[in-house]
């Protein structure tokens, strides 16, 4: 298995091997992140398909990531999310991309119910609560493990805006789910 | 990176919930898009491949592939030269009929030909010759000297003329002789003339005036 600088080189000559090791890699994960942020299979599916594609035609043509390849594909991603909801505005809730949480076969105990409900509770409050940006700020950070500057050049915003960002969409979700009410945000 | 400890919580329940989710990328769709993608790549890949191969036989890296080439580009080359060959066969074949025709001289022409012989022309081409002329120039221009016309003199004989032509008769006034110009039953009464018949007879009155 080649290591990731060596495997963006490969990649960049439009090497079999390389490119199949990327899309194993990341393909899930961007589906995951696209999924989170627009809310339906088919069309996450679809921005998959685009993001790769435009990366293949990006190294067809000389171009493409020569650093960090991770954040490239997610900025991709969230470009196309970006364009299609100008045209097809989803609202679908967040349980969508939380999908078979806790649906085990067995029978939960009453610490797995009271998570249950704390996450459901928490699904509730980013999807009600939370704008846009300090939505997807939360979901680069906490759920896809970004960086504060990785966040900032998805997102195209400086570091220190999304530092501000971030500490807001926390507070409001604190609040939300009746912690530390003296906070006013 | 460390966060404010009232914060502490809903970054727990947010990892919590990144662990938690269990939304896979459906296998039928990540299989499709898997091929979908490899053939794109293969497609883009194929085109670079062909392109390295090409500048490699032309640059002579590989002996091998050269000669490889070689026999393959003689082969392509006859191959095009028969296919050429057999095309033209076929054409020539469809169209005997009108090859002939353009071969062959048709019986129908006219195998008189009547041949004029062109026009001569006899009268020689006017010859220009061109001859120095000396243009005299001009020397002088002679001056003109302007006199003033005479005027018509006015004598004692003509003004005389002139009283003699003022005393002409005019028409007279016509109330000085009682005579106001009209002219009642002065007229003469024209003549009644009959012309006799060829008897001596007057002429027959005509029909409108018999009664």
């Amino acid at each position: 298995m080649k290591d990731g600088v060596s495997l963006l080189k490969a990649a960049q000559k439009l090497d079999e091997e390389a490119l199949t090791a990327i899309f194993d890699e990341f393909a899930p994960a961007i589906y995951k992140y696209t999924l989170r942020l627009c809310h339906d299979q088919i069309v996450a599916d679809n921005i998959v398909g685009d993001v790769f594609a435009q990366l293949l035609e990006q190294f067809a043509a000389g171009k493409g990531p020569r650093t960090n390849l991770r954040s490239y594909l997610y900025q991709t991603a969230y470009h196309l999310v970006v364009d299609r909801s100008r045209d097809n505005r989803h609202n679908a809730p967040l349980e969508v991309a939380v999908g078979t949480y806790e649906k085990g076969q067995f029978t939960p105990t009453q610490s797995q119910i009271e998570e249950r409900v704390m996450m459901e509770a928490l699904i509730s409050a980013m999807n009600t609560e939370l704008t846009e940006d300090q939505r997807h700020v939360i979901i680069l950070r906490f759920l896809e493990d970004f960086s504060l500057k990785e966040a900032a050049e998805i997102i195209g915003k400086e570091v220190n805006n999304i530092k501000v960002i971030q500490n807001r969409g926390i507070a409001k979700l604190r609040k939300a789910m009746g912690l530390h009410l003296d906070e006013d945000w | 990176m460390e966060y404010d400890p009232k914060d502490q919580e809903i970054i727990d329940l947010l990892t919590k919930l990144k662990n938690a989710s269990r939304e896979e990328y459906p296998r039928k769709l990540l299989a499709s898009r898997r091929n979908q993608y490899l053939k794109h790549g293969a497609e883009l890949g194929f085109g670079i491949g062909m392109g390295a191969k090409m500048m490699d036989a032309i640059k002579g890296r590989n002996g091998k592939a050269v000669v490889h080439s070689q026999v393959k580009s003689k082969l392509l080359e006859t191959a095009l030269a028969v296919a050429i060959v057999a095309e033209a066969g076929t054409l020539a074949y469809f169209y005997r009929d009108k090859i002939a025709e353009l071969i062959e001289p048709t019986p129908s022409s006219p195998s008189v030909e009547e041949v004029t012989s062109p026009p001569v022309i006899s009268s020689p081409l006017p010859q220009v010759t061109f001859t120095a002329l000396e243009t005299p120039t001009p020397v002088s221009t002679p001056t003109i000297i302007l006199t003033s016309t005479p005027l018509p003199e006015v004598t004692a004989d003509n003004v005389n003329n002139v009283e003699e032509n003022a005393q002409l008769t005019s028409t007279p006034n016509p109330n000085d002789n009682g005579n106001n110009g009209n002219h009642f039953g002065q007229t003469p009464k024209p003549e009644r003339t009959k012309k006799p018949d060829k008897d001596g007879k007057p002429t027959k009155t005509p029909k409108d005036k018999k009664k």
